[in-house]
């Protein structure tokens, strides 16, 4: 029986801001929690007499570290989970990752090249960057080995994805063999995502990319649906099938790229959701791409909260805790639809 | 309204297709045949453009690789042998993939929907998951697809159905080609429909085209191309022709 997608919607929604207000509420430093969220109400409202009793520096905890956090998470998190839900449907596998196609690979590389090789060429700038760059034009590689004279093979794109992702993995094992301590803890973080470096530029970033990806995905629902047939069945179907593949890897490739060069890499998101997604409320892209991106936004938000909570005041990594949440549910889902699968 | 001339493809060294002119006309249902390996589906890719072969197939008189996307979509529908859909669609969520070359209203939409899932026998399992389906109810919801598909052409469309009683039982067999016939008969779509049970192509097919390591060795009505040297000749098979009392022919 499948959820209705409008009251799904309306519950992504409440748990988001319910997760907003908790997130403003909760961290290392403990403050008031009526307070913070009236220093908020101030800073939207911009009026006279502020309401909030909190300092100036603990109005800066909740303004200019805990806010800008939240607000990158919900970003990214609704990115990843977009991205992830249309390379399932480009590749007609639900097991399918937003880093299928090498994009996290090669950013990851692009990352660790500027950390080991050239850590203040450009400014902080450098790493997402080189990431962000290399990220791309791995993924234009991957796209390009599967071209062939019937098109662009989803298997080859499949398969060099996992080649690239491989030489990926030993080049990143070869620099930090060379990497001083300092790099290495840097690199560490980068790899297993964070979101301490939200900053306006990145949160801009972020939110105009999410918005340019959910328009521009929305707009192909339909012809994602129809892909799910399979290619020559889209392509009766009036859609121009090869066309619509570049696009839709581009704009993954730029999405990922963007979420990783504000945020590392941070797995999970981009696999787990949009088959939670599929599983309440069904696989039409039209459904399927606006609640996977709230479920993505909400899921990371969480899992950043506990990511500064849980051993505080130290914090862990999110993709860490993305990972470690999201394999185990995995596998859960995996184990009851063992006989769907087999 | 569709001619295929001189067209051909190759795969390598090997000639999969090399016909000189094949005609179908509106009205008509006509059966493609062969033994296997024949280029029957080659053809079938060729006629849909799944393939590139050379020469001309023309569509109303227009070459079809220079239609218009969608209006060749609206014009041309194609049956598959098999359906790759993995995600849990219900059958009336796959039907209604069909409208995506269209543009109707949710009312029409809805009204269009059940009227081709009732044509095709469908409606009984419409909100059951489509993976979950047997061969023969995933054949016909794809065909109902397809139906729609074609419900706003504005010219006769052309029908294509791969292997479409493959899968289906002895009743749904005569009941898929009674629908073909009717689509024909009734409605002017030309229909050219992939058949291995000559019987059938005896009883409900206008026109039968035989093809034989890509060429087209024989065409027209079925009981003239069907006879006992034919049979024997292309199927290695020795059969006996019979005319029944209603004056339809049967080999056995």
């Amino acid at each position: 029986m499948r959820w209705p997608t409008r009251y799904t919607a309306t519950s992504l929604l409440l748990v988001i801001a319910i997760g907003m207000m908790v997130s403003l509420i909760s961290g290392a430093m403990t403050l008031p929690a009526k307070e913070s969220l009236l220093t908020l109400v101030d800073h939207v409202a911009g009026w006279q007499q502020p309401m909030s009793q909190l300092a100036p520096h603990e109005q800066v905890v909740i303004m200019e570290l805990r806010l800008p956090r939240l607000l990158l998470a919900l970003f990214v998190g609704f990115i990843l989970a977009q991205c992830g839900a249309v390379m399932q449907g480009l590749f007609r596998n639900p097991l399918a990752d937003p880093g299928i196609i090498g994009v996290s690979s090669g950013a990851a590389v692009g990352a660790i090249v500027a950390i080991v090789l050239f850590p203040l060429a450009w400014g902080a700038w450098t790493i997402p960057a080189s990431a962000f760059v290399m990220g791309l034009l791995t993924t234009l590689l991957v796209y390009g080995l599967a071209q062939s004279k019937q098109g662009t093979s989803v298997l080859i794109l499949l398969l060099a994805g996992v080649a690239i992702a491989a030489f990926a993995g030993a080049a990143i094992g070869f620099l930090s063999y060379f990497a001083d301590d300092q790099s290495l803890r840097q690199l560490t973080t980068w790899q297993m995502g964070s979101l301490t470096g939200a900053n306006s530029a990145s949160l801009w970033l972020a939110l105009a990319t999410a918005i340019a990806l959910a328009v521009a995905f929305q707009s192909r629902a339909a012809a994602l649906n129809a892909l799910l047939l399979g290619e020559a069945e889209a392509r009766h179907l009036g859609i121009a099938v090869e066309r619509l593949k570049l696009e839709l890897i581009v704009l993954t490739a730029v999405g990922v790229g963007v979420t990783v060069a504000c945020a590392g890499i941070i797995g999970f998101i981009g696999l787990v959701v949009p088959h939670l997604v599929r599983l309440t409320t069904g696989p039409n892209h039209r459904s399927l791409l606006p609640l996977s991106g709230l479920l993505g936004a909400a899921l990371l938000m969480v899992a950043d909260l506990l990511a500064r909570t849980v051993v505080q005041p130290a914090e862990l990594p999110v993709g860490l805790l993305t990972a470690l949440l999201g394999a185990p549910f995995f596998l859960a889902l995996l184990i009851q639809q063992r006989k769907q699968w087999s | 309204m569709l001619t295929v001339t001189n067209i051909s493809y190759r795969a390598g060294h090997r000639q999969l297709l090399d016909i000189d002119t094949l005609t179908l006309n509106g009205g008509e249902l006509s059966a493609l045949l062969g033994p296997n390996g024949a280029g029957k589906s080659t053809l079938l890719k060729a006629i849909s453009g799944d393939i590139r072969a050379t020469g001309q197939i023309e569509l109303h008189g227009r070459p079809i690789n220079q239609w218009p996307a969608l209006e060749r979509a609206k014009h041309v529908g194609v049956l598959p042998q098999q359906s790759q859909l993995t995600f849990p669609f219900s059958a009336e969520e796959v039907v209604a993939l069909g409208l995506t070359p269209l543009t109707l209203s949710k009312q029409q939409a809805q009204r269009a929907i059940e009227q081709v899932m009732a044509e095709t026998d469908c409606l009984r399992f419409a909100k059951r998951s489509f993976p979950s389906l047997s061969g023969g109810e995933r054949q016909r919801v794809q065909l109902a697809r397809v139906l729609l598909q074609l419900s706003q052409a504005q010219t006769t469309p052309l029908l294509l159905l791969d292997e479409p009683t493959s899968a289906q039982d002895l009743g749904q067999q005569h009941q898929i080609l009674a629908l073909a016939q009717k689509l024909a008969h009734q409605r002017g779509f030309a229909v050219l429909a992939v058949l291995h049970d000559l019987n059938q192509v005896l009883q409900y097919c206008d026109h039968c085209a035989l093809l034989e390591s890509g060429k087209l060795v024989a065409q027209g009505t079925p009981s003239a191309v069907l006879d006992t040297d034919t049979i024997a000749q292309y199927w290695q098979h020795q059969v006996e022709r019979v005319e029944l009392a209603n004056g339809r022919v049967a080999v056995f």
